[in-house]
């Protein structure tokens, strides 16, 4: 039985609490009028989209303003929605979009490491905070460089964690041609990297 | 023959083949190839921080979104979905009469005079198999599951010889537009 026959339909969702629907259940929801089940689906998403836009554009106010751009795309193609691949996956292929259009008319600002107060180095010694945000700098400076397909799957692969199909997926390729694109990221990366 | 791509990010990420790891035992080349993109996938994981932001900013990410899409209105249609041409509902409508009153006359023909077609049961009328017209085809198939509220709806008449009188009331324009919307949803992969 597919998920959609499992999946209460937008009649039936009417009255139900948002919380407790499946992926399908609540895209129905959404298309039915209901505007708390796209924002149930925006919180329980806005982390992992906006983790991704930031690491696309390195910095919070375009990652932010990247974030709301993808969940509005998602919200205006929310009809497209077919659950073949899960809402995760989905909002991932819009993430990429989204930020391969914005990067490829703005050169990836990095955050300077004055401005990287949030994080929680107290276990480290100013020197090691230092190299170690140095390193992190110059890291993804050199991922910025990378040809577009192997950025992408380099980010949703050491980054996003996700699985080969699942980048597959995202990107409309094969397996096999995100692995040959990985090997070539990380191969650019040592030249990027020994050039500085 | 050195590993492949494939090969060597399986070895990378602990996958190891077989056939691989032989390979290795006598291939120094493909060892030190390794070992570099060991390596760089260690360096890489450095530059995949991302600050946390204030933890109001994540109820503030949802209200801007909320509120863009408040302004934004409902949810828009797919453009292929059906649903989003309303106009070719009437056009549609009465091609798909017509084909069903040809497909009957065509398979009729020759045996008795031809009874008016029963107005009742719509969605019952399935189209011949021996109609060669794929476009007669396409309608006939569109209108098999066509129900009596959806033809309601669509103000489809619903007695015999409506067929005509809906395409007789379509102006020159309207029939060659659906002349050609016709030929181009009878195309093959339409």
């Amino acid at each position: 039985m597919s998920q959609a026959d499992v999946s209460p339909t937008a009649a039936t969702v009417a009255d139900e609490s948002v919380e407790s629907l499946d992926e399908r259940a609540l895209v129905e929801a959404c298309l039915a009028g209901r505007s708390d089940a796209f924002d149930l689906i925006v919180e329980r998403h806005r982390r992992s989209v906006y983790q991704l836009c930031f690491r696309f554009v390195g910095n919070h106010e375009d990652a932010s303003d990247l974030s709301q751009d993808v969940f509005l795309r998602a919200y205006r193609g929310l009809r497209s929605f077919r659950g073949q691949a899960s809402l995760a996956t989905w909002l991932y292929r819009i993430g990429v979009n989204v930020c391969l259009n914005r990067v490829s008319v703005k050169v990836p600002a990095q955050v300077s490491i004055d401005e990287r107060e949030h994080e929680d180095t107290r276990a480290e010694s100013p020197t090691q905070r230092l190299l170690r945000d140095e390193r992190a700098v110059r890291v993804r400076a050199a991922i910025a460089q990378l040809p577009r397909k192997q950025r992408i799957t380099l980010i949703l692969r050491m980054y996003q964690e996700m699985s080969h199909q699942e980048i597959a997926d995202v990107l409309g390729s094969s397996v096999g041609a995100v692995k040959a694109n990985f090997f070539h990221a990380l191969g650019n990366l040592k030249k990027l990297l020994a050039t500085e | 023959m050195h590993l492949t791509p494939e090969q060597f990010i399986d070895l990378v990420e602990g996958a190891s083949a077989e056939s691989a790891t032989g390979h290795l035992e006598t291939c120094e080349r493909c060892r030190a190839q390794l070992v570099e993109l060991q390596e760089m996938r260690a360096v890489s994981t450095t530059g995949g921080d991302v600050p946390e932001p204030s933890p109001l900013f994540w109820n503030q990410l949802s209200a801007r979104v909320h509120e863009a899409i408040a302004a934004e209105g409902a949810p828009r249609v797919a453009w292929w979905r059906p649903s989003t041409w309303p106009w070719l509902a009437l056009p549609v409508g009465a091609g798909a009469m017509v084909a069903l009153v040809l497909a009957f006359v065509l398979t009729s023909r020759g045996l008795e005079p031809v009874p008016a077609p029963d107005p009742a049961p719509i969605a019952a009328s399935a189209p011949d198999p021996g109609v060669e017209d794929a476009s007669l085809s396409l309608v006939a198939d569109l209108a098999a599951q066509m129900d009596w509220d959806s033809a309601s709806e669509i103000g489809a008449p619903l007695h015999a010889g409506a067929a005509d009188e809906a395409i007789g009331d379509l102006s020159p324009a309207e029939r060659r537009e659906l002349q050609r919307l016709l030929q181009e949803l009878a195309r093959p992969g339409a």
